[in-house]
């Protein structure tokens, strides 16, 4: 299996840990088109000997595009994520595989269909249960990536919300924030010039569905690093136990509220 | 092509948001829309709302917008078939499943994408235009040289939000109601985890248990001038659960801006005018937002306590004036001495003191103070049924 693992990682010296331990697969936010992570060069990247993924998940405007399209070489890239279908339209002819990844929306067999027919594979959403998992991969036409470890995006907006909110109240900004609802629900924070992420604390570990789940559907398990060492993400790689907010799985959410009868 | 787009949550909202000035109205059915929970239309009730407009040469476009799980598309299909069918002119979609399907199906009616779909550049707009869709409504987050870029490469009809309740997030990149509360905000049950209070830490150490990330609404009254320079077509309103006093006086403030604008009569005065009116008849402070810049904390709504108010200025709505008898139901109090404006589309508005209220038997009382109660006033007005009465807090602008 762990030639299928993909690792969305920190840093190079975790890279090079991981290598020496049979990863072979590296995910990297991309600096200026990515949010919520430890951003890459293409310059610091290109010459590692791995296979190189980009994370592209900004929303783009028309600027962004531009900024993007001035990119020359990306040769060398195993793999793009995106989120935003520019992505698709500026790369769809240069045989770089292109894996759908828009947040929230990779969610239902027809959408990853569709989009199986134009591009190399798709990134589950998170908000599936085992059973939708299931159901999708019976259907889907290609292998596709599955998250397995890591921490959830919540919420991505345009606006620095953290720094709105001291400047507002004429306090100096504070780090590391982290937010929680009256009902004792967390949320980790991320604020840069491109707006704000919220990650859901608490991680997610799929590991104890992957014997349940067909192999020959998946084309990269994915795993977020977060902030383990290398040791321990390998720990959980090899199906070590750990907190864990899986209830997205176990339980469909509601949307229409009906009185019970 | 110049739209002023209304939501409509009920058939007594599409009248009202019709006669106040609406070129068009979007609408949910029962399923599919991310209003879930509002009251929503029923198959029939579609029908008649689209005939009712199409009498009046209006139009009506039916929300598909929720991101689709497996089990959801039980039933889309007829669904689609059956909007065709009775001549719905669009369907406003944020699924790619949905929009394959719609083009599969061939169906007439345009193909709209949502505002969930987060369209911010023209590359993106392409796409959807390569797939059939005639119209984008654009994400909140489009600044103004981006509307103006994307009109300029795709010739798209654009749609973009000029007044209402923001998400704090892109939208449709938000699940923080999934977390909280289970409830899936991208089927229809968002339930605004963005106005909860929250506690703040940093390092172990909480800094605040009043931290706040909502936004304030949004009012674009002075931008519309420059949103129609840009290429924006459809100005649209958000709020299918608002009530018809806010249809009507949000409708009316913005068809008279317009009108002032495409005429070339619009002045500072007008302007501000209307920025008070609106501003008092929503429940939250508004602003325009992302158009011009990215919003700062001053386009943040902070509280020490929950400040969001009922208003109470909309007083009345005329169901028959005859004989010089106008009869009125009553939705909030007055009294005999009330200084009121009524409002109508077809005619200036105009101040009146109350000075007799008679009840149904015509016997003279105080004051309305039932909600809804039928009450009369005697007098020589040039009003008429569906005008509306509220209370005056603003003079009325000389220029209009």
């Amino acid at each position: 299996m762990l030639n299928k693992v993909i690792v969305r990682v920190n840093s190079l010296k975790e890279v090079n840990t991981l290598k020496e331990k049979g990863i072979s697969n590296f995910l990297f936010p991309l600096e200026k088109f990515s949010i919520g992570y430890e951003t890459f060069t293409l310059e610091e990247i290109k010459d590692l000997k791995v296979n190189i993924y980009l994370l592209i998940n900004r929303e783009f405007d028309n600027i962004t595009l531009n900024e993007f399209k001035k990119i020359k070489d990306l040769s060398f890239v195993k793999g793009i994520f995106f989120e935003d279908i520019a992505i698709y339209m500026l790369l769809k002819d240069t045989g770089i595989p292109l894996i759908w990844s828009t947040m929230h929306f990779v969610i239902n067999s027809r959408s990853i269909n569709f989009w199986l027919a134009k591009v190399s594979s798709a990134r589950l959403s998170n908000e599936l249960t085992k059973e939708e998992i299931q159901t999708i991969l019976k259907n889907v036409t290609k292998p596709v990536v599955l998250d397995v470890y890591g921490q959830n995006i919540a919420m991505y907006s345009r606006r620095k919300l953290l720094s709105n909110f001291f400047l507002a109240h004429q306090e100096k900004p504070k780090e590391n924030l982290t937010l929680t609802t009256d009902n004792h629900i967390s949320f980790k924070t991320f604020e840069n010039e491109y707006g704000t992420v919220f990650f859901y604390k608490t991680s997610f570990n799929y590991t104890k569905i992957l014997e349940e789940i067909d192999d020959s559907k998946i084309l990269l398990y994915l795993y977020d690093i977060e902030d383990n060492t290398p040791e321990e993400l390998l720990d959980i790689i090899n199906k070590k136990e750990t907190t864990s907010f899986n209830r997205f799985l176990e339980e469909p959410t509601i949307y229409k509220l009906e009185a019970k009868k | 092509m110049i739209e002023l787009l209304s939501p409509a949550g009920d058939a007594e909202k599409m009248k009202i948001a019709f006669l106040y000035g609406a070129d068009a109205i979007y609408i949910g059915g029962q399923n599919y829309s991310l209003r879930a929970n509002a009251k929503n239309f029923t198959l029939e009730e579609i029908k008649e709302t689209v005939k009712y407009a199409h009498n009046l040469n209006k139009k009506v476009y039916v929300t598909v917008n929720i991101v689709f799980h497996d089990e959801d598309f039980q039933g889309l299909e007829d669904y689609l078939k059956y909007l065709d069918s009775v001549n719905v002119d669009a369907i406003i979609v944020s699924d790619i499943a949905v929009m394959n399907l719609w083009q599969k199906l061939n169906l007439k009616m345009e193909l709209h994408v949502s505002t969930q779909a987060s369209t911010l550049n023209k590359e993106t707009a392409l796409f959807y235009k390569e797939l059939g869709a005639t119209r984008v409504v654009l994400a909140r987050e489009c600044l103004k040289d981006n509307i103006k870029e994307i009109k300029d490469y795709t010739s798209l009809e654009l749609e973009a939000f000029i007044h209402g309740a923001m998400c704090t997030s892109i939208s449709g990149r938000c699940i923080m109601s999934n977390y909280a509360t289970n409830r899936d905000a991208n089927r229809g049950g968002c339930a605004q985890i963005c106005r909860w209070n929250f506690t703040a830490e940093s390092n172990d150490q909480i800094i605040t248990n009043n931290f706040q990330i909502c936004p304030k609404d949004l009012n674009m009254i002075p931008n519309i001038k420059e949103m129609i320079e840009v290429g924006v077509n459809s100005f649209k309103v958000e709020g299918r659960m608002r009530s018809i006093y806010y249809l009507a006086t949000v409708m009316l403030s913005y068809k008279r801006i317009i009108n002032h604008i495409l005429n070339n009569t619009l002045t500072d005065k007008i302007s501000n005018y209307y920025l008070n009116i609106l501003n008092r008849c929503a429940n939250r402070e508004s602003t325009p937002q992302f158009f011009n810049k990215y919003p700062g904390y001053e386009e943040q709504y902070y509280t020490n306590t929950r400040e969001e108010y009922s208003n109470q200025d909309f007083l009345g709505i005329v169901k028959e004036n005859k004989d010089g008898i106008i009869t009125l139901e009553q939705r909030n109090y007055f009294k005999t001495g009330t200084t009121v404006q009524f409002i109508s589309p077809n005619k200036k508005t105009f101040n009146y003191e109350i000075n007799e209220i008679f009840d149904e038997e015509m016997n003279i009382i105080k004051e309305a103070n039932r909600a809804q109660m039928i009450v009369k006033i005697k007098a020589n007005l040039n009003v008429e049924k569906d005008d509306i009465m509220r209370l005056k807090v603003f003079d009325i602008c000389d220029d209009l």
